[in-house]
């Protein structure tokens, strides 16, 4: 089970958390120039590093916000969390 | 005719549910059904909302996790956008009717959710040791002073506790569809510890 730290609530239990897939993820636009590999790219296409990812989570069960955990999917360890508005938190190896 | 009932009346025919005593364990459980509540949705930089809260009931808008408590108000952080003001039942609409005619030129929004949520005091010496056998949140009092609240979920219903600093007191709210088994739960908890 992780302990998530909620940037609002405070360290929380896993099962109270969305997972939300990794940040950044800008969407192509306009859309009628985009084309259909560009747009299964921006769907589909991530980068699943091992490692340290910047991602984004809905604390469901409380405060209902989304906000950024840097997680390394290999150890579980949560580096930083941030609320959304907030600068994007780094990435330290 | 609509009837208004409070969360319990289906199931307090069947049993006693005016007060939940375990004499010897001394956790004590009883139903609320004489307080209101009112969301308040808006920004936490709104002037006009911050003023509205201040000349009604003399609140300042809590910050995360803390609440503001005027005689018998209460306003309680709920999101970053959220709170709930909870008060005597029997001025929720004037209160919401003051303060919808201060809100008027902003964008806050305030709701009556009085009957959306079923409330319940759980006080005595083990309050504290049962509602940790159902949430992960350390409701020590080093880690939950008077005056906290949380959403999290308690007995895998989402739930809002609150720490009025009342000794050894908790009151919490779940979705009124869950009072049953909120309560079911209460019931069974000295066995459970």
């Amino acid at each position: 089970m992780l302990r998530i730290p909620c940037p609002w609530c405070g360290p929380r239990d896993e099962p109270e958390f969305r997972w939300g897939g990794e940040v950044p993820l800008v969407r192509p636009g306009p859309p009628q120039a985009v084309t259909e590999s560009a747009w299964a790219e921006y769907l589909f296409m991530r980068d699943n590093p091992k490692g340290l990812v910047r991602e984004r989570w809905l604390h469901t069960l409380g405060c209902r916000q989304w906000f950024i955990v840097v997680r390394n999917t290999a150890t579980h360890e949560i580096q930083a969390t941030s609320a959304l508005g907030d600068p994007l938190p780094e990435i330290r190896p | 005719m609509l009837e208004h009932r409070a969360p319990l009346d289906q199931l307090s025919r069947a049993r006693n549910t005016e007060t939940l005593h375990d004499a010897d364990a001394g956790l004590r459980v009883t139903p609320v059904t004489d307080r209101g509540l009112l969301l308040l949705q808006g920004s936490p930089e709104d002037a006009v909302l911050r003023d509205a809260i201040g000349r009604q009931i003399g609140a300042r808008v809590p910050g995360p996790q803390t609440t503001d408590i005027r005689g018998e108000y209460a306003l309680l952080w709920m999101t970053p956008k959220e709170w709930l003001l909870e008060l005597p039942a029997a001025e929720t609409s004037a209160v919401q009717g003051a303060l919808v005619a201060r809100l008027a030129p902003s964008l806050a929004a305030i709701t009556d959710i009085s009957d959306a949520l079923a409330c319940f005091d759980i006080g005595g010496d083990p309050a504290m040791d049962v509602l940790m056998t159902g949430c992960s949140l350390d409701l020590r009092p080093h880690a939950f002073a008077a005056g906290r609240v949380a959403r999290t979920a308690i007995a895998d219903v989402h739930a809002i506790i609150w720490k009025p600093g009342i000794a050894h007191l908790f009151r919490c709210w779940v979705d009124r569809s869950f009072a049953e088994h909120f309560w079911n739960w209460l019931a069974d908890s000295p066995a459970r510890w």
